[in-house]
């Protein structure tokens, strides 16, 4: 699994990506700590999917196939017997329109590679492996592999979780009391922290937080974090245009 | 251990959606002109993404997600392992909801 690209358009590309046996090791391991999080998320889905009157092969096939666990829940919700193809679809696509703004972003790491590994690489792009290669690229690192192995530890912990849950979950009587709830959003905001930039991000952070607090209040689902993201970043490149 | 036929074909469904949604952003970056507001936002969305995916959650929480945000947040910047501040903040969590 080695290969060569160079970038084909100066800027912010980084001039050579790599994409080597070692940095999907790296990200592998990077990704274990984050493991927990994914794995309490899964293990939820899987419990919630029993529930819900899924076979243990289908919540399995979503976990593996679709790894995307809000567009995951969203489907328990509109769970029915037979299920609606076109809404099921319909919603994931739209819960997950983060990861084509994060796609986007992978850019410099992406953009020297063979398309085919390019959209290889994207189908195991979720929140996690995102963020820890984001960091990755901000630090100049090339080795793009990195990515893929973070990913693929993260795919693997989604499914094993979600079998545990399925097959385990009625035995915990209450993750809340354990702050088991919580990790998800300590993921994220442990990953803030290098994110911060004292003369950049304090205005376009706090449009974020307003935008989606407003938009948790008055609109459906899981809108507010469009919203947010689209906010903040919009707040950010105007101020940045400007300076 | 079945298979509904209706199910797989919702799973494929929302399985296609949401790669088509993982793939386009990528396809539509490589063709978009660069331009500077384009950069800008793109180096503020991940920021931007995290605030918003985190802000509502947390705040509506109570005292106790108000705790254990201070917590992640606080040992982050440490630069301490990411495991600690995770375990940090669910057991600052968890002991508050004990407590309160």
């Amino acid at each position: 699994m080695s290969s060569v690209g160079r970038a084909r358009r100066a800027g912010d590309l980084p001039s050579e990506v790599i994409f080597t046996l070692v940095g999907f090791r790296h990200g592998f391991l990077a990704a274990l700590p984050l493991g927990m999080g994914a794995a309490t998320f899964g293990a939820l889905f899987g419990f919630l999917a029993d529930q819900r009157g899924l076979s243990a092969l289908e919540s399995l096939l979503m976990s593996g196939l679709v790894f995307a666990g809000a567009s995951q829940l969203l489907a328990l919700e509109l769970w029915a017997d037979p299920p609606s193809i076109i809404l099921l679809s319909l919603g994931a696509a739209f819960v997950n329109l983060r990861f084509m703004m994060m796609a986007a972003a992978l850019r410099p790491w992406l953009a020297p590679l063979p398309p085919a590994t390019a959209y290889g690489s994207l189908l195991l792009l979720v929140d996690m492996n995102f963020a820890l290669s984001l960091g990755e690229i901000r630090r100049g690192k090339r080795d793009a592999a990195y990515f893929v192995g973070a990913g693929f530890l993260l795919w693997l912990i989604w499914i094993a979780s979600t079998g545990f849950g399925f097959a385990f979950g009625h035995l915990l009587e209450d993750p809340e009391a354990w702050g088991l709830d919580f990790l998800v959003a300590a993921c994220f905001l442990a990953m803030l922290v290098p994110l911060f930039e004292r003369h950049r991000s304090i205005a376009p952070w706090a449009m974020a937080a307003g935008a989606s607090l407003l938009a948790w209040h008055f609109l459906p689902g899981a809108s507010y974090l469009l919203v947010g993201a689209l906010a903040g970043a919009t707040t950010g490149a105007l101020l940045d245009g400007r300076r | 251990m079945d298979v509904d036929s209706m199910a797989l074909l919702a799973i494929l469904g929302m399985a296609l959606a949401t790669y088509a949604v993982r793939a386009s952003g990528f396809f539509l970056v490589q063709r978009l002109p660069r331009s500077r507001f384009l950069d800008g936002f793109l180096h503020h969305l991940p920021g931007a993404m995290f605030i918003a995916l985190v802000t509502p959650p947390v705040l509506s929480g109570g005292p106790p997600t108000w705790a254990g945000a201070l917590a992640v947040v606080g040992t982050a910047a440490l630069k301490i392992p990411l495991l600690f501040s995770l375990l940090a903040g669910a057991g600052t969590v968890a002991l508050l909801r004990y407590l309160l």
